[in-house]
């Protein structure tokens, strides 16, 4: 059956001006970023008059925004190494042993995934300030994998299921360990699945909130969210949009571009580590 | 493979896991619920186990009847909207002449990438008093349009369109996802028989999706009752509490009032409400993987 060509076209304009509108709010916080304060509120949706850099050089002169911003990369990076690891350990495992108490802990990390963050952080802020975690990048770091263990553990253990279980066996009657077999034979072939939850986990501790509001005491140990919900109120409680949107717009970049570069793989790894 | 060796080669893998889960998940969630059942030093009396006291005052809260009232309006509306729009952006995606569908998709589902409090900062802006939004209603005819954020009457709804937007990609594509996976020789048998485009859509397209919707919807609306970033970025809950939801007002007891055992009542009852979403997950989850 052939469709009409103007269904086609005015099908495809659609799709063009949805995605349009859906970025609108991206690409207003882009234009606010290249303008100055008064500029903003005197015209909220007008174009920048020229490319004015002065929020940037605010931000990096006068703020501790590059303190900030290194914490948040530590955080995220060692979170990101931290979780590849546990969860295609832990990934392998449920994929490939039926070991006692399997149905327990898969139960409580779906379970996990409901539980009010709220109620963590009570126990977890006692418990760190016993074991001197409070106020720690460490801590966070600790935080944020389990964080991301639920979903990126399930999203390995499908990942896992996927590689036939005849390679390994192949590579255990030639004499190798599991663990080895893991490393050489299953390892290279979960990639894909890696770069996943590699990305996915950079994105949750990059962008988490809650617990990085509540865990840190010291200003110079807060993440980025936290900075820019705290900083940028100027005399008489006006927001300083113009500094504030510089700060979010390079507080948005580096998520943005890990995932562009990595979509391909995250997008079937949401759908395996959230609905199969 | 024995069960018995099967258990001792696994330990090694499951244990990282293991140790951060209980250290970190298991056991906080214990001291959690164990903590609601405490009271907390005021006036000089110290901590002490108070049985359901907790409870008992929280029920006579009414800001908490209306935390749990603004919880409700919040998950519903985001999770209706976000799953109807998601649905019908996704099916015109999946239509066979869009050009560029990989470019759209990736585009669609950008927002979800970037820190929700940079997404509820740009919504901030967006409803400020002068504020584009309102430049835009003015332009329309609107000459007075009210002011989101500071009126108690509209600053739950500011939140609920920064929330949708922060929320519609993932499930777009997810919904996306599922649209692909349908066979397409059911469409083509369909449209011989001439059925037309709400037909196709009432009588193949949502019986063969209903489980996908509801597991996305199911999902998203655990995340959305749980959502803490966006109502604190925007409104801090106010003005007077008017938009202030379960996990702003824990939050508030918890680490503005120094009442964790209150804040800890609250999270209870969160958790009791997310018990009837939860279990619908997880048995869908098991039963996918028989």
């Amino acid at each position: 059956m052939k469709t009409k060509k103007s269904v086609v076209v005015i099908a495809n304009i659609s799709v063009v001006v949805i995605i349009f509108l859906l970025l609108f709010p991206l690409i207003m916080l882009i234009l606010n970023a290249f303008r100055e304060t008064g500029d903003i509120y005197s015209k909220p949706l007008g174009l920048p008059d020229e490319f004015y850099i002065g929020n940037f050089s605010y931000i990096f002169k006068q703020t501790q925004f590059t303190r900030i911003f290194r914490n948040s990369f530590i955080i995220a990076i060692v979170t990101t190494l931290f979780g590849i690891i546990v969860t295609s350990l832990s990934g392998y495992a449920i994929s490939r042993f039926n070991f006692k108490g399997k149905n327990l802990l898969l139960g409580w990390l779906l379970a996990s995934q409901a539980f009010p963050g709220i109620l963590l952080v009570i126990g977890i802020f006692t418990l760190y300030n016993k074991l001197g975690l409070y106020n720690s990048l460490f801590g966070l770091v600790i935080l944020h994998t389990m964080s991301t263990i639920p979903f990126s553990s399930s999203l390995m253990t499908s990942y896992f299921e996927s590689i036939p279980i005849e390679l390994e066996e192949a590579a255990l009657i030639d004499g190798c360990t599991q663990f080895k077999a893991l490393r050489k034979v299953v390892f290279p072939l979960a990639i894909p699945g890696i770069i996943a939850v590699g990305t996915f986990t950079f994105l949750l501790s990059w962008n988490e909130f809650l617990f990085a509001l509540v865990m840190m005491r010291e200003s110079a140990k807060q993440t980025l969210p936290v900075f820019l919900n705290t900083s940028f109120v100027g005399t008489g409680g006006a927001v300083e949009w113009g500094s504030l949107s510089a700060a979010a717009l390079l507080t948005a970049l580096p998520p943005i571009l890990i995932f562009l570069f990595a979509q391909r793989y995250l997008i079937g790894g949401l759908t395996k580590g959230a609905i199969k | 493979m024995g069960k018995k060796s099967d258990t001792a080669k696994a330990f090694p893998y499951i244990l990282p896991v293991l140790i951060v889960m209980i250290l970190i998940n298991v056991y906080p969630f214990v001291r959690g619920i164990l903590n609601a059942f405490y009271a907390d030093k005021v006036f000089g009396v110290g901590r002490h186990f108070c049985g359901f006291d907790n409870f008992k005052e929280l029920f006579q809260d009414h800001i908490f009847w209306l935390g749990l009232k603004n919880n409700v309006i919040w998950t519903l509306s985001c999770v209706v909207v976000e799953v109807i729009l998601g649905l019908f952006i996704a099916m015109l995606l999946n239509l066979p002449y869009i050009k560029f569908r990989n470019v759209h998709r990736t585009l669609v589902l950008l927002p979800w990438a970037i820190p929700p409090v940079v997404s509820a900062l740009i919504w901030r802006y967006f409803f400020g008093t002068s504020g584009p939004i309102n430049i835009i209603l003015k332009g329309i005819g609107f000459s007075n349009p009210p002011s989101w954020l500071i009126n108690p009457g509209y600053s739950l709804f500011a939140c609920i369109v920064a929330n949708i937007w922060v929320g519609l990609p993932f499930v777009t594509v997810m919904l996306l996802g599922g649209l692909q996976s349908l066979p397409g020789d059911v469409y083509e048998a369909a449209e011989i028989d001439g059925a037309g485009i709400v037909k196709k859509f009432f009588y193949i397209t949502l019986p063969m999706m209903k489980d996908l919707i509801l597991t996305v919807a199911v999902l998203t609306s655990i995340w959305t009752f749980n959502m803490f970033d966006i109502v604190f970025t925007m409104t801090r809950g106010g003005p007077g509490n008017s938009s202030i939801l379960l996990s702003l007002y824990a939050y508030q007891n918890a680490f503005g009032y120094f009442q964790q055992g209150y804040a800890a009542a609250i999270g209870i009852i969160s958790l009791i409400i997310l018990m009837i979403p939860l279990i619908f997950y997880i048995k869908g989850r098991f039963n996918y993987e028989d």
